[in-house]
C-alpha cells in the first residue's frame, strides 16, 4: 500500500466520525480540525477495522494531527514505496 | 488470564433484573447540570435516551429486589443456596461487605456471603466465581449484582453525569438442569493494572480517606482520557472473548446473540461491527439504561431471555470490561 493510498483511507476513515470538513493540512492540531477525544476514538477503531491492525493504546495521546495518524498507519501496516 | 471450562454443566436460572423507579431523560440531566447544550446531543454521542437513578435506596436495596424477583420466579432455589454472592462498587458501606446484610434481609440463614469489586465486568466476573464454586462444591450460588452510580455523579463533570445510571441483576447459579435458562459453557478474566485509574473515584479509601479538608469533587466518578478507555473497552471486549472462543472450540459465525456490556451505543455499535454485524443480535438496553456498571450485562441477558426469537441451543457471547482494566466474558448456551 502506497502513501497516497493510506492517507486517501485515513481522511475517508476520519467522515464516518462526522468530521465535516475539507480544510484537512496533515500539520494542523486534530481539535482544530473538529477532532474532539470522542471523534479520535471512533476514527481510530474504524482505522483498525479497514487497515487490520491495532492501534497500541499508549500511541493514541501522539497523534496530534493528521499527518501523526498516517505516519502511526503506515508503520503498521508497512509502506511500499 | 484465568479460564474457567467446567468439566460437568453448571446452569444459571434467570438472571432477573430491577431497575429504581426514577426515569430521568436527557432534559432532566441538562437541568440538574445547568448546562447550555440540547439534549439530542447527548443521545448522539452516548445513544443514551435516559436511564433510572435510585431515591433514596442503597445497593442491598436494588440487589434485594432482583433477588425476590429470581426467588418468586423460582422459588425452588431458595433453600438451596448456600452462598451469596454481591457484585458491587457501591456498597451500602466501605466497610464491612454489603453481601451479609443482603443475606440477612433475604432470610438467608445456612449460606455464606461475600462481596466482588470488578466494576463493570462485575457480573460476567461473578459468573465465573459463582460457577467455579458451584461446580467445586455442588452447591446453589446466589449472584447478584447490583450498582448506584448516581449519587456517584457531580453535575460538573460532563464525561460521567450524562452516561451513568443505577439496577441490578440476580441469577442462581448451580448444577442441576431442571428450570434453567442457560448453560455456561466457559468464563475468561483478564486484568491490565496500568490503566487501573482510567475510571475512578479518587478519594474514600485507605490511599487518600475522606477527611475535612477532602475536594468534595473528589469523592464523585472521575473519567480521565476518554478515547483510551473507548480503545481499551474495544481491544478488551473483542481479544478476550475470541481466545475462549478458541478455547472452546466454537467460531464466531456459531455465536447467535452478543451481550456487550452496556456503556454507551459507540462502544456496542463497536462490538456489533467486529462479531455478528448489523443482524439485530447485538442486545442494546443503554439507551433507556444508562451505564449501570457491574449490572449491566446481567440486566442485558435478562431483556435477551424474554426475547421470543431466543432458541435452544442459541449460542451467547457476554463481553464485558471496563473500571480498573478488568475485562470479562463468557459463553453461554440457551437451555
Amino acid at each position: 500500500m502506497t502513501r497516497d493510498e493510506i492517507k486517501t483511507k485515513v481522511i475517508d476513515c476520519l467522515a464516518t466520525t462526522g468530521c465535516d470538513t475539507d480544510y484537512l493540512p496533515e500539520g494542523e492540531l486534530l481539535p482544530n480540525l473538529g477532532v474532539d477525544s470522542l471523534m479520535k476514538a471512533l476514527w481510530v477503531v474504524e482505522l483498525e477495522r479497514r487497515f487490520s491492525v491495532r492501534m497500541p493504546i499508549e500511541k493514541l495521546k501522539a497523534l496530534g494531527t493528521l499527518g501523526d495518524v498516517i505516519a502511526t498507519i503506515e508503520s503498521l501496516v508497512g509502506l511500499l514505496k | 488470564m484465568s479460564t474457567f471450562r467446567p468439566r460437568e454443566p453448571i446452569y444459571l436460572k434467570g438472571p432477573f433484573s430491577h431497575l429504581p423507579a426514577k426515569t430521568v431523560d436527557n432534559e432532566a440531566i441538562i437541568k440538574w447540570m445547568g448546562a447550555k447544550i440540547r439534549s439530542s446531543w447527548i443521545e448522539k454521542r452516548t445513544g443514551i435516551k435516559s436511564r433510572q437513578w435510585v431515591e433514596n435506596e442503597s445497593c442491598s436495596d436494588l440487589a434485594l429486589a432482583a433477588a425476590e424477583k429470581l426467588l418468586v420466579a423460582r422459588p425452588e432455589l431458595r433453600s438451596k443456596i448456600r452462598q451469596v454472592i454481591l457484585g458491587t462498587v457501591s456498597g451500602d458501606f466501605i466497610s464491612p461487605p454489603t453481601s451479609p446484610l443482603l443475606q440477612e434481609k433475604l432470610g438467608l440463614t445456612d449460606c455464606g456471603a461475600f462481596d466482588v469489586g470488578a466494576a463493570c465486568a462485575g457480573f460476567v466476573t461473578g459468573l465465573h466465581v459463582g460457577g467455579s464454586l458451584a461446580f467445586s462444591t455442588g452447591e446453589t450460588q446466589l449472584l447478584i449484582c447490583s450498582e448506584i452510580r448516581s449519587k456517584y455523579l457531580s453535575p460538573k463533570d460532563f464525561a460521567t453525569a450524562v452516561l451513568f445510571g443505577d439496577g441490578s441483576a440476580a441469577v442462581g447459579i448451580d448444577t442441576d438442569p431442571k428450570g434453567a435458562d442457560f448453560k455456561l459453557l466457559g468464563t475468561k478474566l483478564a486484568s491490565d493494572g496500568s490503566v487501573f485509574d482510567l475510571i475512578s473515584i479518587p478519594a474514600g479509601g485507605s490511599k487518600r480517606p475522606f477527611t475535612s479538608e477532602t475536594d468534595p469533587e473528589e469523592a464523585f466518578l472521575k473519567m480521565h482520557d476518554g478515547a483510551s478507555i473507548f480503545l481499551k473497552a474495544v481491544h478488551a471486549m473483542t481479544e478476550l472473548p475470541r481466545q475462549l472462543l478458541t478455547e472452546l472450540g466454537i467460531r464466531e459465525e456459531d455465536l447467535a446473540w452478543i451481550v456487550p456490556h452496556q456503556a454507551n451505543l459507540l462502544l456496542i455499535n463497536e462490538i456489533e461491527k467486529r462479531f455478528l454485524g448489523p443482524t439485530g443480535r447485538t442486545i442494546e438496553t443503554v439507551s433507556r439504561t444508562g451505564n449501570t456498571s457491574g449490572a449491566s450485562v446481567g440486566i442485558a441477558l435478562d431483556a435477551l431471555r424474554s426475547r421470543p426469537e431466543l432458541k435452544k441451543g442459541d449460542r451467547i457471547l457476554l463481553a464485558s470490561a471496563g473500571g480498573g482494566g478488568l475485562a470479562a466474558c463468557a459463553v453461554l448456551e440457551r437451555c
